[in-house]
């Protein structure tokens, strides 16, 4: 097996009083899509930070790339969006981006045409030769994904890609990123769970700095192994489908009108097989069906595990 | 060093368009047209009193005699102040009479403000980057070192730059005003003095790269460095009435090289011009003991 990209091992670090990571384990697998989830406090940005080398572990350890995280170790191999960084006013979006290209070890050429390569990542080509500070506040995040670009990183750490994005562009970076899916390791944090949900692999729980659950995504969610049955108003035969069912758990939200059926996935049970059985069988019994799929939301996970 | 100068070459871009660059310059040249015309009024005010004092004398034998006493008398003013500018040393007055004088007394003016201009401009030099995060964008494709090193270049060259520009107000002034001003020596002179000024600029870049490095805040930084320089000044100062070995304390000072640029012998110019950039190193890398472990 691979070795990851990125893992981390009972993490610590403190800001005075503040403890922002208590002991965060994280394995993010090479070539993921790996979404970093947790409220706003919960330690995200700090352990970006703390894997880019910006801020120091009071303690664990922490495997970047298969070593520790050191600058001149990584040079090119490794790219973030930091989240509150700002590019200098002065010069244009393409001087800047030649200019950290040419640091990554780029020939002036080579820089030149990368810049405009990452450019057209993510829409920008036409501002090329505008000044950073004459930016507007998407555009800025949209610069900073283009540097995340270059060079085509092993790792890219990106913290809230999309705040700030208008919908539009922000589809667009989501499908960028898609593109990427198994030929670099791409590691996201955001609020909007839906988007995550949608582009990322695996995915980890954070919370006042700690790991709450981490794994792949359609496990994390219950894909393979939980189906959920929407009811219109009318019959509701919840005991007649368990009977029918036999050792699966069925749940039923009265008030959302939400039948979860929860089961032990086999070679002989998927997720399709059980939710043609219990549709037969509630059809058969007079119920009327408005919505039906699998596993549960990212969010409404999240909200469990956090609860 | 590849990645130094690359930061220093994009630095020196970036902070030639900002506005401080623009009111660096601004004040720079306001320096040197102010000491050029100082030295145009005196050196009109001596001629002017002068021909007064021999206008009286109707003998053309005495009015003869008077003038030279007259000139012999500004001379040995001159040459005395010279003295005193070389701190006593005998050399160095009279190597600092090999300049033309208006040049001498624009670098003098010049190595005087610069500390103090540098203070107010290069304050940020690291502390702007950590503030506004820009660093960390830099800090994943090149070493700390690499990026405080680039900086301090990319500061030297500006101060060089502008000490450069420094001296149009010199020519100008003097060609326009002195009937007797020999624009090529004094541009020659100008371009002997101009490394004197980049190599001291070095010097007084040391402490306020330090300061930029111990804090997070551009203000904290600029009064951070002011201090510095304010308590360096006052060593150094303070060193020169004291005997050996204390003396030797006003080495660590940036004020101390200043005249030592002015020396007759190579070696020893050279030797000085070694000290300021130990000095610029040595403060430096006291900086860079916190900056290349603190949280960016």
């Amino acid at each position: 097996m691979n070795a990851p990209a990125l893992a981390l091992t009972a993490v610590h670090k403190r800001f005075g009083a503040v403890h922002a990571l208590r002991g965060v384990d994280l394995r993010v697998p090479r070539g993921s899509i790996f979404a970093l989830i947790g409220p706003n406090g919960a330690g995200k940005t700090t352990l970006f930070s703390v894997v880019c080398g910006f801020l120091r572990a009071d303690q664990g350890t922490i495997t970047v790339l298969d070593g520790p995280p050191d600058v001149m170790r990584f040079k090119g191999r490794l790219a973030a969006l930091p989240q509150d960084a700002v590019l200098g006013r002065e010069l244009t979006v393409r001087e800047h981006l030649t200019f950290l290209a040419r640091l990554q070890g780029m020939s002036p050429e080579t820089a030149r045409r990368e810049a405009e390569r990452v450019l057209g990542i993510v829409d920008l080509s036409e501002l090329a030769g505008r000044r950073a500070g004459t930016l507007s506040h998407g555009q800025v995040k949209r610069v900073g994904v283009a540097q995340a670009f270059l060079g085509d990183p092993e790792l890219i750490l990106l913290d809230e890609p999309t705040a700030g994005l208008d919908p539009r562009h922000a589809h667009d970076l989501r499908e960028a990123l898609r593109s990427h899916r198994g030929q670099r390791t791409i590691v996201v944090s955001s609020h909007n769970l839906q988007e995550l949900e949608a582009i990322c692999d695996e995915a980890a729980f954070i919370e006042k700095g700690q790991t709450l659950e981490a794994g792949a995504v359609s496990a994390l969610t219950a894909q393979d192994a939980e189906v959920f049955v929407v009811l219109a108003p009318g019959p509701e035969p919840i005991d007649q489908l368990r009977a029918h069912l036999g050792d699966v758990a069925v749940e039923w939200d009265s008030q959302r009108r939400v039948l979860r059926v929860s089961f032990q996935p086999g070679p002989n049970r998927a997720a399709e097989d059980v939710i043609a059985a219990a549709l037969r069988e509630l059809l058969a019994q007079g119920a009327r069906i408005s919505g039906v799929g699998k596993g549960r939301s990212l969010e409404q996970r999240y909200l469990e595990a956090t609860r | 060093m590849r990645d130094a100068w690359l930061i220093a070459g994009f630095d020196l871009r970036e902070s030639i368009r900002t506005r401080r660059a623009l009111v660096l310059a601004l004040l720079y040249l306001l320096v040197a047209s102010v000491t050029s015309y100082i030295y145009v009024e005196v050196v009109k005010f001596a001629q002017q009193a002068t021909s007064e004092a021999i206008s009286g004398i109707s003998d053309t034998g005495e009015k003869m005699a008077a003038a030279a006493a007259a000139g012999a008398a500004q001379g040995a003013g001159y040459t005395g102040l010279l003295y005193v500018i070389a701190g006593g040393d005998q050399q160095i007055a009279g190597h600092l009479a090999t300049y033309p004088p208006m040049v001498l007394v624009f670098a003098w003016f010049s190595l005087g403000a610069l500390p103090w201009l540098i203070a107010l401009t290069s304050y940020d030099l690291v502390a702007g980057d950590l503030h506004l995060r820009t660093v960390r964008f830099v800090a994943l494709r090149t070493s700390r070192g690499a990026f405080v090193l680039g900086k301090l270049l990319s500061q030297v060259l500006l101060v060089a730059l502008i000490a450069g520009l420094g001296m149009i107000p010199v020519l100008v002034i003097g060609g326009a005003y002195l009937p007797s001003f020999d624009v090529l020596d004094c541009f020659l002179a100008l371009l002997r003095a101009w490394p004197i000024l980049a190599l001291f600029a070095f010097a007084v870049l040391g402490p306020v790269a330090c300061a930029s490095q111990l804090v997070r805040g551009p203000g904290a930084a600029r009064a951070l460095a002011t201090f510095f320089l304010f308590v360096l000044w006052i060593l150094g100062v303070w060193a020169l009435f004291t005997p050996a070995p204390l003396s030797l304390l006003r080495w660590l000072t940036p004020f101390a090289y200043k005249t030592q640029f002015f020396h007759p012998d190579l070696l020893h110019r050279l030797m000085n011009a070694a000290g300021c950039a130990a000095l610029c190193a040595g403060y430096t890398w006291l900086g860079f003991q916190v900056f290349r472990r603190r949280d960016l």
